[in-house]
């Protein structure tokens, strides 16, 4: 570690990595309800509540994430302290407390007013949360703007600025439910399909640099060309939403050609990552973080690229929207291009926020084939599960719950995957945690910037 | 930019000259040779502002991609309306009446 | 490491293949990115049709044809001019540069006068974008041009202020891709039958 500041990195990871257990294990339990609906006493574990904690848990978690990652890498590139390290602990004591206080509202069925998938906090708590992200850009802009100026901090606070924008739309309630349905998407798919890509882009042309040391030059230019594709077809690509929620008949049209692009800059990322991997002179020795960056770009490119194409032509989406294609694909989406992300930077960074040379890499590894391995089967189970519903129900006619009947079966695989999820995950967080108790001194190993 | 002036002219002239072309196929009874001469000419049309207007003869390969674009959009249209042709018997009295030439 | 990696973009030899194209490298990208747009709704124009080509066929004959002639005719000049702005902004003629690019404005501005008149008729006629398949592909892609000859007189103006090279050849870059994909787009809704 070469700065101080970047210790408060790991205060936002271990809050994490806490979250992360808390959202896998209520999956589980949702996973469970699927197949044994009266196993659980309904009044403590009503699906609904269970399925707001797991995906609001999954959105606050990710973002911790991102705070922890640009609080790592923004002074290694900006070659300078945070601006204000009190600020970082506040901002993280009202934002993770505010998270907190959610799901344990949640577990006392308190929800709030105007419920919208992954924005169900409470007002008073997208406040809080909107304070603290006004005191984390505050924060960050300082540093970066006092400091140097590289590609990989500017579009990483273009992203993050972008995110904290975009999450004002989650105060506006309008009463008409088309419209309320359009905001709800400002929020929900211009951050994923937008503003979280450019993190993710950024982030890993961080690890890229790092890792393999290939010119900082060549790197940014694949950041410039991933951005510019990943913006160009996001923004638009918002119209694969639009189909059958009361906008404009030709929105079909401009949904579908955009979003098909948006499977290039996904692509574009994941000829990056290898692109660099082969071209990289360097043999760094934390392996780790190398399989989780390239799985995180591999993935991403399934499970947004190919499983998002897959529904999202509107002759097709016509027949599958919000069928379990689509929890297939929220599945392997988000696994692929924010989980692993985080996973990835954090396998990269704990060994020098903690002074170790790199520990517990077969672990590691070990539970990147794992959880990914629960996940791609849990898609997998969905994606069936998917396609022989829309079939019957869509297709034949058949009643929604006789359907349903009809594939229970892909609901215990999807729950079998669901099992291996949540121990590969607890493996990868034991992998972190458990460190060697020598700490070796790692600054001779800590490769320069390659630059 | 190694386009000259006459050059440059010289594509300028082609361009409007195919566009007459275009225009005299298009108004010719609706027939699959009109269609391939159409199809050509744009293409052709397109090859000559990719190479130089935009300047690509100095990028060949750039000329080719871009071309194989161009040109597979115009082929594809065409070939789904050979497939698909437009059925000929009725209405074609109402057909004929457009009144803007 | 030094200051000059944080400016981007003006070292040619790092963006590989794409260096060896005239002006910014990312207007490629962007003209690549338009291509497949475009590319994409002929493509489905292709394919709603062949589920009505009657339909389609009947429509298409109602469009101004002449009106859609004159037009390529406005916009390939105004290409010309755009390229003799280029070849102006080599020499470092600054002066001849905004002419050019004054002239091939103009001729762009011409054809957003003549979409308009043709637009205004089709309205009149009682079409709009809701009105029917073929319409709603219509206005949506020839709409969608045309927003980008605006964005296109609005890049020309800037570039004409710069009137340096790489920004003249960036600019006018831009400009033949919207004259480009007119020259598919054209074809594929006026004549094609
Ligand atoms: C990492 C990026 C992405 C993530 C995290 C993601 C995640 C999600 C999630 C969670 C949903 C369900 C929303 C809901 O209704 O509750 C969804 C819906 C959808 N996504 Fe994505 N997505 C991503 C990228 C993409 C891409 C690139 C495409 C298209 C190529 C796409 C196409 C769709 C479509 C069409 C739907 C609507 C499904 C329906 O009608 O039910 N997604 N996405
Ligand atoms: C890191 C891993 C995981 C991620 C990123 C994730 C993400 C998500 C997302 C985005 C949704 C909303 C999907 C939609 O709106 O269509 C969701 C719902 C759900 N997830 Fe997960 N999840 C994960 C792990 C799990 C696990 C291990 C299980 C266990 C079986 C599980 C079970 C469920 C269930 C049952 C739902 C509700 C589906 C419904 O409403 O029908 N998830 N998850
Ligand atoms: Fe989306």
């Amino acid at each position: 570690m070469q700065y101080q500041t970047q210790n408060i990195a790991k205060t936002y990871w271990l809050g994490a990595l806490l979250i992360f257990a808390v959202q896998v294990s209520f999956g589980l339990v949702g996973g469970l309800i699927y197949i044994a609906p009266n196993l659980l006493p309904v009044e403590y574990f009503p699906f609904n509540m269970v399925r707001m904690i797991h995906t609001n848990a999954l959105i606050v978690w990710l973002l911790l994430g991102f705070f922890g990652a640009a609080y790592y890498l923004i002074p290694e590139e900006s070659e300078r302290e945070i601006w204000s390290p009190k600020l970082a602990y506040v901002q993280f004591a009202i934002f993770f407390l505010g998270g907190l206080s959610a799901v344990v509202g949640y577990l006392f069925h308190i929800y709030a007013d105007n419920a919208r998938s992954y924005l169900e906090q409470p007002v008073w708590i997208k406040l809080g949360i909107i304070v603290a992200a006004l005191i984390f850009l505050l924060n960050i802009s300082m540093t970066v703007l006092q400091g140097r100026k590289t590609a990989i901090t500017n579009v990483l606070l273009l992203g993050l600025w972008g995110i904290a924008i975009f999450f004002l739309f989650s105060l506006y309630n309008p009463a008409n439910t088309s419209e309320d349905k359009m905001f709800w998407w400002y929020v929900v798919h211009l951050w994923v399909e937008g503003t979280w890509e450019l993190v993710m882009a950024s982030v890993l042309a961080f690890l890229m640099l790092k890792i393999t040391g290939v010119d900082r030059e060549v790197i940014e230019k694949w950041l410039y060309i991933i951005i510019a594709t990943a913006l160009f077809s996001g923004i638009l690509g918002t119209g694969h939403h639009y189909y059958w929620i009361g906008a404009p008949g030709y929105w079909q049209w401009i949904g579908s050609i955009f979003s098909s692009l948006e499977v290039v800059p996904f692509f574009g990322m994941m000829i990056f990552c290898f692109a660099m991997v082969w071209k990289g002179r360097r043999d760094h020795p934390n392996k780790a973080a190398m399989i989780w960056s390239l799985g995180c770009s591999v993935l991403a490119f399934f499970g947004a690229g190919v499983w998002g194409f897959l529904h999202t032509l509107h002759g097709i989406n016509f027949y599958t929207h919000g069928t379990q294609v689509t929890a297939a694909h929220g599945h392997l989406a988000f696994y692929g291009a924010y989980v692993c992300l985080n996973l990835a930077i954090m396998t990269y960074a704990f060994p020098y926020l903690f002074n170790r040379a790199p520990y517990n890499q077969v672990l590691n590894i070990a539970s990147f084939w794992i959880t990914s391995a629960g996940v791609v089967f849990m898609t997998v189970s969905l994606t069936f599960a998917g396609a022989l519903g829309t079939h019957l129900e869509r297709v034949q006619g058949m009643s929604y719950m006789d359907a349903q009947d009809q594939i229970g079966l892909f609901y215990l695989l999807r729950f079998g995957g669901g099992v291996v999820t949540v121990l590969g995950a607890l493996l990868f967080i034991s992998s972190l945690l458990l460190m060697p108790r020598t700490k070796t001194v790692v600054t001779g190993a800590i490769p320069a910037a390659a630059e | 930019m190694s386009v000259t002036t006459s050059r440059l002219t010289r594509a300028f002239i082609l361009l409007i000259t195919l566009s007459l072309v275009l225009a005299v196929a298009a108004d010719a009874h609706a027939s699959a040779f009109w269609l391939v001469v159409v199809v050509l000419a744009a293409a052709l049309k397109t090859r000559i502002v990719l190479a130089r207007y935009l300047g690509l003869d100095a990028a060949p390969a750039a000329l080719t991609g871009f071309f194989a674009v161009t040109f597979l959009v115009l082929a594809l249209v065409a070939g789904s309306i050979l497939v698909f042709p437009t059925p000929q018997q009725p209405l074609r009295a109402e057909n004929h009446s457009s009144s803007q030439h | 490491m030094n200051a000059a990696t944080t400016q981007t973009a003006d070292a040619p030899a790092e963006w590989g293949p794409l260096s060896a194209l005239p002006g910014h490298p990312l207007m490629w990208v962007l003209i690549a990115s338009e291509l497949a747009v475009f590319g994409l709704a002929l493509l489905g124009y292709a394919g709603a049709r062949a589920q009505n080509p009657l339909a389609f066929a009947l429509e298409q004959d109602s469009l101004n044809r002449l009106a859609g002639v004159a037009n390529t005719a406005l916009l390939l000049t105004s290409g010309y001019f755009a390229a003799r702005a280029n070849q102006a902004a080599h020499a470092g003629d600054a002066t001849r540069t905004r002419l050019w690019l004054a002239a091939a404005s103009a001729l762009g501005l011409g054809f957003l006068v003549v979409k308009g008149f043709e637009y205004a008729g089709e309205f009149a006629a009682g079409h709009d974008i809701d009105s029917s398949p073929f319409f709603t592909l219509y206005f949506l892609v020839t709409g969608f041009h045309a927003l980008h000859v605006v964005l296109g007189l609005i890049i020309l103006g800037i570039v004409g202020r710069l009137a340096t090279k790489t920004a003249v050849e960036t600019g006018t870059a831009f400009w033949h891709m919207v004259d480009l994909i007119w020259l598919v787009v054209f074809p594929v809704f006026y004549l094609m039958r």
